[in-house]
């Protein structure tokens, strides 16, 4: 009997997942914390006050809960798919699906929350469209770059 | 004597009372009675996408055929 198999996949999944995740995490820290942007509801209740701000600091703490439950998932499947014989073990591929991950969490978090549920943008205000086409556009250099390490990564 | 006004300060009902103090219950409130679940499941709902893209990335990589007797 022929099988086929894409002995990468478990790998790819994992560093995917944990890219996901680091990825959100970045974001959080950096756009949400230090610099006090990209707030989690700031497009449909603005933080200008105490109460507001405390609001979407909520709301930012629960989507934060649910990209540590993707880091950890990640986690999870790296350990797995360290065990299995059959997957290879590569730096580059690891490095490219995280990559990929981070990428994909700007594309598709920025696609829906930005312009298609306008729940918040990067940088309220003038030239918000600016920030949000720079935040998508690092997003795909983040999935090209990734691709690029995946597929060197089988060499 | 600015330790001990420090120490003074942060044992003070001001100081311990914020968790449960009027913006956070207002907050909470605000929070839990307003559209809870409508806004949950929007925040959620590029998680879910990235989730379902990741479900498919095992077909990811060079595919290898093997012999299996």
């Amino acid at each position: 009997v022929t099988i086929s198999a894409r002995p990468e996949g478990p790998l790819v999944q994992a560093g995917a997942l944990l890219g996901i995740g680091l990825g959100g995490f970045a974001d959080g820290i950096v756009l949400h914390q230090i610099l006090q942007w990209h707030n989690m509801l700031s497009g449909k209740v603005p933080p200008i006050d105490v109460i507001s701000i405390k609001y979407n600091m909520l709301w930012d703490g629960i989507f934060h809960a649910f990209t540590w439950l993707m880091t950890a998932t990640g986690l999870g499947l790296l350990w797995r798919a360290g065990g299995r014989n059959d997957v290879p073990w590569s730096t580059r591929t690891f490095l490219g699906s995280m990559s990929l991950g981070w990428g994909l969490f700007n594309v598709v978090e920025g696609v829906i929350d930005h312009q298609i549920l306008g729940l918040h943008h990067v940088h309220p205000g003038s030239g918000q469209l600016a920030w949000d086409i720079g935040f998508l556009a690092f997003g795909a250099l983040l999935v090209l770059v990734g691709g690029a390490l995946i597929r060197t990564g089988r060499d | 004597m600015s330790v001990l006004a420090l120490v003074l300060a942060s044992a003070s009902p001001a100081a311990w009372a914020c968790p449960n103090c009027d913006t956070a219950q207002t907050v909470r409130a605000w929070m839990f009675q307003t559209d809870f679940w409508e806004r949950l499941s929007l925040i959620l709902l590029p998680l879910v996408v990235l989730a379902a893209i990741v479900s498919q990335l095992d077909r990811v990589g060079r595919a290898e055929r093997r012999e299996r007797s």
